[in-house]
């Protein structure tokens, strides 16, 4: 089932959420003894029951990086090895509930969704994870398993010169707080709950809460629109839609959620899958920052249509929102962009509109490319 | 790429494109289906990809290039069997209408849910039915909709 929502007078927001049937966890970096550079990033699928269930908490939180192997090797006794992997202290997630004492190698296949949580030997001295293994999978990662009682809901959408920007949030779960900036609030049990907050002009979201909560941001103003908070950040996304020409201007809006400082690595694309311009920016511990797309890449011609692909390091997130002066806002969370593989897919979209006098439907498709990783 | 009409049948003959690496396709919806843009007609858009990797997106905008309102909604890849909606409103001039699609091949049924601030349900549109909400809803409502367990 697809939903969306329509404020009337033509305000159509993609304000929707679904609390978790999908877990992401986030991949910056790859590193083992026989692995592809920069394959990563793995779109993780919750088994379908799991997926079914009702607003299921997050079942991981993951370390930024992923070990992988080519070709993978079954487990038809012709395997047998230790594996050790080693993990940086600054790799991990920056959540309520991370406890590196649960730290867990899992293994993945991006094809079929399979997750599988391995025995784990701990040495948090050395920093080392190590199970035994009677196969090698595509790919390991380093997580720990939920379920979780907190989330960390993040939006670096903020529009400057818009005081009418709120934070929604909605309780699924027994009585709840969250705190949004240094401010608690209280958010009543029994299924379904809304609070607004109004954010000052300049200031991003972000709600350390229960797990089950969702919101949005509303972005007040000429007209209504909305950006989903997610859970969890991905390390290699894709902002779709990149417009620049007279009538259109596309802003990068950037946040990182963490309390470490991190960097956004961001490459722009036109629409024939040609570079035309890569650059970085450095995030301090909860800093955030909107510029337009043409400031971030000064390479870009007046009249573009393209796509940025970006790598951050944990905790950061990214939007678009493309502009026509101060007449409306159309805001684009990032999407992780999903491990190829030649598995078919279907995409919905459960609006379009024909007539006279009703909005313009444009669908915009990429097949995106890597941002290529740099290492620091 | 097929655009579907509100019954679920196809309102032009399916396109497909090629979509080589790193290419994007950027396009009205009359134009790809080569439909006519004065004919009024909702629906919802179905991609089918023979790999796993692409996305995207659908902007909406007014018909003068956005020059009054414009909203971007993305593409999913994983419909849901529930849906959070934190926000619906039919004050302050607002109206808030609830649009649902039916991903599936098979008949379903939703049940929608609207809340209050205080968590109070102020109403529940059963499975198979169809209803208006009536009397006033405030602002900072939030609506759930839940599709049962049995509907595939």
């Amino acid at each position: 089932m697809d939903a969306l929502i329509d404020f009337g007078r033509g305000q159509i927001a993609n304000a929707r959420s679904t609390l978790t049937d999908k877990v992401v966890v986030p991949v910056a970096k790859q590193k083992t003894f026989d692995f592809r550079e920069g394959a990563g990033n793995p779109l993780i699928k919750t088994p379908p029951k799991q997926a079914a269930a009702l607003l299921a908490p997050p079942e991981f939180l993951g370390i930024q990086r992923t070990w992988e192997f080519s070709p993978a090797i079954p487990a038809d006794g012709t395997f047998s090895g230790d594996l050790t992997l080693q993990y940086d202290p600054i790799e991990v997630p920056d959540h309520p509930d991370f406890d590196e004492a649960k730290l867990r190698i899992v293994s993945l296949d991006p094809d079929t969704g399979r997750i599988t949580v391995l025995p784990t030997t701990l040495d948090r001295a050395r920093r080392t994870a190590s199970p035994r293994l009677d196969r090698l999978a595509p790919s390991y990662t380093l997580a720990v398993p939920g379920p979780f009682e907190n989330a960390l809901l993040t939006s670096p959408v903020s529009l400057a010169g818009q005081p009418d920007q709120s934070l929604v949030l909605v309780n699924t779960g027994p009585a709840a707080t969250a705190v949004v900036g240094e401010r608690p609030l209280a958010i009543p049990a029994s299924g379904q709950a809304a609070v607004a907050v109004t954010l000052e002009s300049g200031a991003g979201a972000q709600a350390r809460t229960s797990a089950r909560t969702a919101g949005v941001v509303l972005l007040g103003g000429a007209q209504v629109e909305s950006v989903e908070l997610t859970k969890s950040t991905a390390a290699v996304v894709v902002l779709p839609d990149i417009v620049q020409g007279a009538n259109a201007a596309t802003e990068i809006h950037l946040a990182n959620g963490s309390s470490c400082p991190g960097e956004a690595r961001l490459g722009l694309w036109n629409a024939a899958g040609s570079a035309v311009g890569v650059t970085t920016r450095l995030l301090g511990p909860q800093a955030r920052q909107a510029e337009s797309a043409q400031a971030l890449f000064p390479e870009m011609p007046a009249e573009f249509t393209g796509y940025i692909t970006a790598e951050f390091d944990s905790g950061i997130s990214a939007a678009s929102v493309l502009l026509t002066g101060n007449a409306s806002a159309a805001a684009l969370g990032a999407q992780p962009i999903p491990a190829p593989s030649r598995t078919a897919v279907r995409l919905h979209s459960p609006y379009l509109s024909l007539g006279p006098g009703a909005p313009v439907t444009i669908l915009n498709l990429v097949n995106p490319r890597r941002l290529t990783p740099r290492r620091r | 790429m097929t655009a579907l009409g509100p019954n679920g049948v196809a309102l032009a003959p399916p396109t497909d494109i090629r979509l080589p690496a790193g290419r994007q396709d950027r396009r009205a919806v009359s134009a790809i289906f080569g439909l006519d843009p004065d004919a009024p007609v909702l629906g919802a858009l179905r991609i089918d990809s023979n790999i796993r990797g692409v996305v995207g997106n659908v902007v909406l905008e007014d018909p003068v290039l956005g020059t009054r309102y414009r909203t971007a909604v993305p593409l999913d890849l994983e419909p849901s069997m529930t849906w959070i909606i934190p926000y619906a409103s039919n004050a302050g001039g607002f109206a808030t209408t609830l649009v649902l699609h039916n991903t599936a091949a098979a008949a379903a049924s939703a049940q929608v849910r609207i809340t209050g601030p205080d968590g109070v349900a102020l109403g529940t549109a059963p499975a198979r039915s169809r209803a208006t909400a009536a009397g006033p809803i405030r602002l900072r409502r939030s609506c759930r909709v839940r599709r049962p367990a049995k509907a595939t």
